[in-house]
């Protein structure tokens, strides 16, 4: 693919940082447009990250929301030394999400059927059958695996943005990604009919 | 990547691509912003307040501390020798609630006020000024006042 294509796409120009950076700046100083622009700016891909890692609009809505409610109130908290305001943002949103699903493992439904996967239908191509089995074989994998192939496979983030996403070295990040990609592999060519 | 899975990713990333967030989020978070700016405008003159406030009430704490060690009179107290002064309470104050935030605000009493509280300082310099750390809560309340240093009128003037 498109994944290492997506991977040099993913790397931010400087006018980008210098964009956010001056952002911040008037955001700190209490600018409301400057917090409005920011919220523009970066709550896609947030948005987008909680919603492929939950499945869930309204989960993925209250997560973005809670993002940056909470930048609202912790402006001083972003260091730019330790990496882009866009993967903080998303970093930020992968710990509300792992502390609200943390919250929510101790209200487990009575069956399976409330986990909301997706069957193909009748009539479908293989592609669109495919991407289904990707989605709920995404939805499947844990966390940490999870948090990975979103970030890099989907969202086109780099090895050094999904580290500062996911807190982890550079190393583990790939080595997370390659066990991600073969489960997803495996998962895809188990279920399909054919290769 | 196996081409099948490269596919399917693919194609999911161009949905996933054109997903957009609820319209309602930038609002409420505009509304939270507003919120937001009117409490640390109330904090910041509710700060002004409390030094008042906290002068009155080492009056009142005095009365009821009257062994709080206090640094030497007419002396700068080192930066290491600050920080170990202890905070002292002031009372009536309701305490702070496990998940309220205070905040320490560096301010300067007049030594006359603590004079008149029975501090045992010289009376000969009574427009000294004492600086001090000031706990404030969320609500704009003195919680507790820790003496750090008292300078005289003269050196005060000086500056």
């Amino acid at each position: 693919m498109g994944a290492d294509a997506i991977r040099v796409a993913g790397i931010m120009p400087e006018s980008e940082r210098t964009r956010d950076r001056d952002l911040l700046q008037r955001f700190r100083a209490g600018d409301r447009d400057a917090f409005t622009e920011i919220y523009r700016v970066h709550h896609k891909p947030v948005f987008r990250f909680a919603l492929l890692m939950t499945g869930d609009d309204t989960k993925a809505a209250e997560a973005t929301q809670d993002v940056f409610v909470w930048l609202l109130h912790h402006p001083g908290d972003y260091d730019p030394l330790r990496g882009e305001l866009g993967s903080f943002l998303v970093g930020v949103a992968r710990k509300q999400l792992k502390r609200r699903y943390s919250e929510e493992q101790r209200w487990l439904p009575l069956d399976d059927s409330s986990t909301g996967s997706v069957n193909p239908e009748v009539g479908m191509d293989q592609d669109e059958e495919d991407v289904i089995r990707l989605r709920r074989a995404i939805a499947a994998l844990p966390e940490r695996y999870r948090a990975v192939v979103v970030l890099c496979d989907l969202e086109g983030k780099t090895y050094e943005q999904a580290a500062t996403v996911v807190d982890s070295a550079v190393g583990t990040v790939r080595s997370r990604l390659h066990r991600a990609r073969a489960l997803l592999a495996r998962k895809l060519v188990g279920e399909g009919s054919t290769v | 990547m196996n081409d099948r899975l490269m596919r399917a990713m693919r194609r999911l990333a161009d949905e996933s691509a054109r997903v957009e967030a609820p319209p309602g989020i930038e609002a409420a978070l505009l509304a939270e912003f507003d919120r937001a700016g009117r409490r640390r405008r109330r904090l910041s003159w509710t700060v002004a307040a409390a030094a008042i406030a906290a002068s009155v009430a080492i009056v009142f704490s005095w009365d009821r501390h009257p062994n709080v060690p206090l640094p030497a009179p007419a002396a700068v107290v080192s930066e290491d020798a600050q920080a170990e002064q202890p905070f002292v309470p002031i009372p009536y104050v309701a305490p702070l609630a496990q998940y309220e935030r205070a905040e320490v605000v560096r301010m300067e009493l007049p030594v006359s006020v603590l004079i008149a509280a029975g501090f045992p300082m010289r009376a000969e310099d009574p427009g000294a000024k004492a600086e001090a750390d000031v706990v404030v809560g969320q609500d704009g309340r003195a919680q507790a006042v820790r003496i750090l240093s008292i300078s005289n009128s003269a050196n005060s003037n000086s500056e």
